[in-house]
């Protein structure tokens, strides 16, 4: 399976998939009004990934802005690993932002998968 | 016409003055597209980023800039008549505010005007429920219907009432004129 990287831009996150390690890193800002374009073959990638997934999965999420368009995808997405994979979810904040550790909290009770919270910087 | 030009000339002291009194920060003002909006966010982000401290603050103020124009570009009923929609964001000493204006449908606005208020009723625990009732409600809908949860979210980035009107434009269409306002820490 081909690992994917797809550079930031400013209004969306530098990704990168790696199946070989089971690290999926999203990293930045996700602000697409059109997120569905953007996030179409990562949801591809990730449903292929899902059929022979690492032992363990890493999804780090390490984003300072998204909109409330990329919060539909982004649940969506969480919501294919769930007994799929043995997958934990690393949800990076600035150590200030509060709201982005009450978002983390809020992802972590809609989809019910683990959390683990780190602070950036 | 010498007279138009004449006018012309005078709308831009008037325009600038009218901005500096209300401390305009960013205005725009034309038809959105997805790349119009991608401008003007940069835009803003760039004078949040020189006016407030990076941070907190300038992340939900861009935070509410980001969802305030997405709405105007996904939601506003453009039409030949009314292709324009208008984007500000000003300052009142310590008190930013994000405004919009733009063209809806009349049959729109009662369900508008019942959502915003649905939202100044609550407070902040009451915003989280809403906010994660309607994230679930919006994965069983395909597509759109994101309305709700831009405004959501426009509420508890701003902790404060959002603002609104409507102004009947003609007998089909209104107005919509809506501001969320934030408090600078000191």
């Amino acid at each position: 399976m081909d690992k994917m990287k797809l550079n930031a831009t400013f209004e969306t996150p530098e990704v990168i998939l790696d199946s070989t390690s089971g690290k999926l890193e999203f990293v930045g800002r996700s602000l697409p009004e059109d997120t569905a374009t953007f996030y179409r073959p990562i949801l591809k990638w990730i449903e292929s990934y899902l059929e022979a997934p690492n032992i363990k999965t890493e999804i780090e999420i390490k984003l300072e802005y998204f909109n409330t368009a990329t919060s539909k995808v982004l649940l969506s997405m969480l919501n294919k690993f769930k007994n799929k994979a043995n997958v934990t979810v690393h949800w990076f904040h600035h150590e200030e932002d509060e709201d982005m550790l009450e978002s983390g909290k809020e992802f972590e009770e809609l989809v019910n998968i683990p959390f683990a919270y780190h602070t950036l910087e | 016409m010498s007279n138009n030009k004449f006018n012309n000339l005078k709308t831009i002291y008037e325009l600038h003055k009218t901005m500096e009194e209300n401390q305009v920060i960013i205005a725009y003002e034309g038809e959105f597209n997805i790349n119009t909006t991608q401008s003007v966010l940069s835009l803003a982000e760039k004078n949040l980023d020189q006016k407030l401290d990076k941070g907190q603050t300038k992340r939900r103020a861009f935070n509410i800039a980001i969802e305030c124009l997405q709405n105007i570009s996904t939601h506003s009923d453009r039409n030949d008549e009314f292709p324009n929609s208008i984007f500000i964001i000003g300052q009142e000493g310590n008190e930013f505010y994000v405004s919009s204006g733009n063209t809806i449908k009349s049959s729109k606005v009662e369900s508008l005007q019942n959502k915003i208020d649905q939202i100044n009723n609550l407070d902040n625990e009451g915003l989280k429920l809403l906010h994660m009732q309607a994230i679930k409600e919006s994965l069983k809908v395909e597509e759109s219907s994101n309305a709700g949860l831009g405004l959501i979210s426009i509420a508890r980035k701003s902790g404060q009432k959002l603002d609104y009107e409507f102004i009947p434009v003609d007998s089909n269409n209104a107005f919509f004129s809506f501001q969320a306002t934030f408090v600078k820490p000191e």
